[in-house]
């Protein structure tokens, strides 16, 4: 088993609030994160899986960094999440939903790799990682 | 499970001595880190807890501000790590910190919220995680 794990950049907006919270539990909950702004967010994905004879590889990286581009990164890039994406009218677009999210268009995406962990980083401080609903890592 | 990992920074000195030996043998045992001297520690803390619609984060940004400025800082920022944890003979190496850090944290976490794991890094080429008792989250 081989893990192989490609970076992709994109930039969004998002606040964290919950509609059904005064405004005041929305500030004391996700303190000034319920005033909209953004972030530069980084993107890794990892698969795992065992690499082709006649390639060597495990998958193209370039096709893979298109399947994470179109899946992922098309559809958040330069958005603001809470608004111009439609998951996220219904779920609070937090770094761990956007996480379970690029999980969700990510799984099965790639022919002989199984997905084995989406990381996103916020910022160099704070960062998600998801393995899946029966994943914990191991 | 979703693992959410935050990190802060805090400056502390620290030398590596066992009092039960003379000057020479720490000297022999611990070269130069015998002598007191300091680092930028990076705290790393990874929680964990099941997300959904209802509950789509880990653990509130609150919460994770009030663990680094109420729980770690007041313990870590300028502190001497010989005596910041326990006052004899504490043998403040990375090791034995980590632990440490963990048996601060985890009271602290919020009902629900699992300790996943804790990772001090000391310099930029030596770094020490701990994952508690549980080697089955040893995964990071």
């Amino acid at each position: 088993m081989v893990y192989v794990t490609r970076k992709l950049h994109f930039c969004a907006a998002h606040r964290l609030h919950d509609a059904s919270l005064s405004r005041e539990e929305n500030e004391r909950r996700f303190g000034r994160c319920a005033n909209l702004h953004g972030h530069n967010y980084l993107l890794e994905v990892t698969y795992a899986g065992e690499p082709d004879e006649a390639t060597g590889m495990l998958v193209h990286l370039s096709n893979l960094k298109q399947i994470i581009k179109q899946r992922v990164v098309d559809e958040l890039d330069h958005k603001n999440l809470g608004e111009d994406v439609p998951v996220f009218r219904d779920v609070a677009p937090t770094l761990e939903m956007i996480a379970k999210y690029a999980w969700g268009r990510l799984d099965g995406a790639v022919p002989n790799a199984t997905l084995h962990r989406i990381r996103l980083h916020q910022d160099h401080t704070l960062w998600a990682d998801y393995y899946g609903e029966a994943g914990s890592g191991s | 499970m979703m693992y959410l990992t935050f990190n802060a920074a805090f400056n502390a000195v620290h030398k590596l001595w066992n009092p039960k030996f003379d000057a020479a043998r720490n000297i022999e045992l611990f070269a130069e880190c015998a002598n007191r001297h300091g680092h930028l520690y990076e705290v790393e803390v990874t929680v964990g807890a099941e997300v959904a619609g209802r509950r789509p984060v880990v653990m509130d940004r609150a919460e994770i501000h009030r663990i680094i400025d109420d729980v770690l800082a007041p313990k870590l920022e300028d502190a001497d790590m010989n005596t910041a944890f326990v006052q004899d003979h504490f043998m403040s190496t990375g090791e034995n910190i980590v632990r440490e850090i963990w048996k601060l944290v985890q009271p602290e976490l919020p009902g629900g919220v699992a300790l996943a794991a804790v990772r001090l890094v000391s310099t930029p080429n030596n770094s020490f995680v701990y994952f508690g008792d549980d080697e089955a989250l040893a995964c990071h």
